[in-house]
């Protein structure tokens, strides 16, 4: 592996079930990412697009290859390791918000620089920087029942960058907006990306999303294909 | 460890917004029924321990805490009083000796009534200050005379200043009949008519002075026992079993009398035994509304794992541990025993009070010696409570924190 490569995942297999029910979703899989460039996977529905997302976001194991990041193959080390990792190196956006409800829009954002050990002030500050960013400024102490779809899923691209993790694994991310906030959500991932020089890799159904990234990647039969 | 972030993602999860309010509603319900298990076994114990402290408190008004006798009920002669004195003064917890003559005789009075009645006769010098509380002293009796309970004064129909007579027979005189029954009678004034607290002393115990008492034995003797009175803070199990061994050590040496030392409370070992189980028995009942109660908590904290399932899928995407969900887990089991066991002492310390201020609970003195029935408010007992409630609310908490650890975090955060 190339020490320029923010993440990368080699020979990922994965499957589900036992007997009858048994699924081979992935079988050999393979990404390699460099630090700010934008990867869209794109392929039907059940290929297996989140699966992959989640093995290399060190949320999954996968039953055969390897996921670095950096230089370290996280499924290698301890799991309170993989969780630092999952801290400070990689940042999730899911296709459903996934905020927490007991907290504010602000608490939100700064839950993983909490999570990291900065002070409440330190992680309120940089979480009231980013959600201004994206346009959230005055949404600070909004809950986000009290806010829109698209509110929400800009309030989650911002929790996913407040600690500028080297690679943000996007699954679905305007899955369930409207056109108009897809692309807000879509410019300012990009604008992000290029401005952080943060990796992106997107999961996505959107033609029009996956065409936008530097490389688009289709999962087909387990394996991606350029 | 990130405590705050814990608590404040263990709080907000217990009281949480989500789903109308059913969560904090379920989580209420929890601390109530820790609070009303903590509240019910707080009551009992401070009730039970009141009434047990009360029935101590008003024998020990009368009896001193330790008593020198000879066993088989002999009597003291002087020599074996002063080398008992000499003995026991030895020891720095012991405040003084005082001899005490005991007797049963019958009482008569001006109703033409009789009863048969305890005589106990005590030097007014000394006997009050062996003794705890001020009753005896508030008395003010010197010189000759008897104080009687007010059962037994309404019985004989006197009442201070008036003349009993106490009646005692001996078997001693010998004649070619074998041996005669001898009847000795004493009058005395009535010096005092009080309350012992307790309703068999009331109806049968007249106190006098070792004159008086004297006169009823038709061989006069010494001393029937010993009071022995201890300082404040003196064990007096202790000083009598240590008492005792110095005393057999001195009969086996052929330097006095056998004689032993008992400890009031152990004379009365059988009361507070009885008390004891009845206590033990009842606390166990009530601590089954506290197995219920974790049992509740049980099923709270497991709904409250599994509605916030997803959530915790979300934390540990966002780099949260094991440890720190396991902990989070554990808080919310403390938070939510903590509050119960605050709640619950607090206002098993308000009906306490309230009861014992306002609604006095009356018993019947002729079945349950005293007549009221004090709650003892127990900062110890509370905390002990409090404490083991808080430890069984963590160790029940364990098992759903180690349950949401074993949630998969990608299964979790998948979209449904």
């Amino acid at each position: 592996m190339s020490d320029n490569y923010v993440l990368s995942a080699v020979d990922i297999w994965k499957s589900y079930g036992k007997g009858a029910t048994f699924l081979s979703i992935l079988r050999g899989a393979c990404i390699e990412i460099s630090a700010g460039e934008v990867v869209s996977i794109v392929g039907p529905s059940g290929s297996g697009k989140s699966t992959f997302l989640h093995v290399c976001g060190v949320l999954d194991p996968p039953e055969k290859g390897t996921v670095s990041v950096g230089c370290m193959d996280v499924w290698t080390v301890s799991e309170s390791r993989r969780a630092k990792i999952r801290n400070s190196e990689l940042g999730f956006i899911f296709q459903f918000h996934h905020l927490l409800d007991e907290f504010t829009m602000l608490e939100n954002v700064a839950m993983p620089s909490m999570l990291a050990g900065c002070s409440r002030k330190d992680a309120f500050d940089s979480a009231a920087v980013l959600l201004e960013e994206v346009g959230l400024s005055g949404r600070e102490q909004h809950f986000p029942s009290e806010s829109s779809g698209g509110e929400r899923q800009r309030a989650a691209v911002a929790r996913a960058l407040i600690l500028s993790p080297s690679v943000v694994l996007a699954d679905e991310p305007t899955g369930n907006l409207d056109s108009a906030n897809s692309r807000i959500v879509e410019d300012l991932m990009f604008e992000l990306a290029a401005r952080r020089n943060q990796a992106f890799i997107i999961a996505t159904h959107s033609i029009e999303l996956a065409g936008r990234a530097h490389r688009c990647l289709t999962l087909d039969d387990g394996i991606l294909r350029s | 460890m990130k405590l705050s972030l814990i608590i404040r993602i263990s709080l907000r999860q217990i009281f949480s917004r989500s789903n109308s309010g059913f969560v904090r509603t379920v989580s209420s319900l929890s601390i109530a029924g820790i609070a009303i298990g903590v509240a019910a076994l707080v009551i009992l114990n401070s009730f039970m321990d009141g009434f047990s402290g009360s029935i101590l408190e008003q024998l020990s008004a009368i009896h001193p805490p330790m008593e020198i006798r000879i066993p088989g009920g002999y009597a003291f002669k002087p020599e074996d009083i002063r080398f008992a004195e000499s003995l026991a003064l030895m020891s720095e917890s012991i405040t003084s000796i005082s001899p005490v003559l005991e007797k049963t005789v019958v009482a008569a009075g001006n109703s033409g009534d009789v009863a048969g009645v305890r005589v106990r006769g005590v030097d007014w010098d000394i006997e009050p200050s062996l003794v705890s509380g001020e009753r005896l002293s508030e008395l003010n009796v010197s010189g000759q005379g008897a104080v009687l309970g007010k059962a037994l004064s309404e019985r004989l129909g006197v009442s201070q200043g008036d003349i009993i007579r106490l009646a005692s027979t001996d078997a001693t005189q010998f004649s070619a009949m074998g041996r005669l029954l001898v009847d000795t009678i004493v009058s005395v004034s009535v010096s005092a008519v009080t309350d012992f607290g307790i309703d068999e002393y009331n109806s049968a115990i007249i106190i006098t002075d070792l004159t008086t008492a004297s006169l009823l034995f038709r061989n006069p003797i010494a001393a029937t026992s010993l009071s022995v009175g201890l300082v404040q803070e003196a064990d007096p199990v202790r000083e009598a079993e240590s008492i005792t061994a110095e005393l057999r050590e001195s009969y086996i040496a052929g330097d006095s009398e056998y004689m032993v030392c008992d400890a009031f409370i152990l004379t009365h070992r059988n009361l507070f035994a009885a008390l004891g189980l009845e206590k033990t028995g009842m606390t166990i009942v009530l601590a089954l509304i506290s197995v219920v109660a974790l049992l509740n908590l049980l099923s709270a904290l497991n709904m409250i794992a599994i509605e916030h399932r997803r959530d915790t899928g979300v934390l540990r995407s966002m780099g949260a541990s094991p440890r720190l969900i396991i902990s989070t887990g554990l808080m919310q089991g403390g938070i939510i025993g903590l509050t119960g066991a605050l709640t619950g002492s607090a206002f098993a310390v308000f009906v306490i009070t309230v009861i014992n201020e306002f609604f006095p609970i009356r018993l019947d003195s002729s079945v349950y010696w005293i007549d009221l029935l004090p709650g003892e408010v127990q900062p110890m007992l509370i905390l002990s409570i409090g404490f083991a409630t808080v430890a069984a609310c963590l160790i029940t908490s364990l098992f759903p924190a180690i349950h949401a650890i074993k949630i998969s975090p990608s299964e979790a955060v998948r979209y449904e």
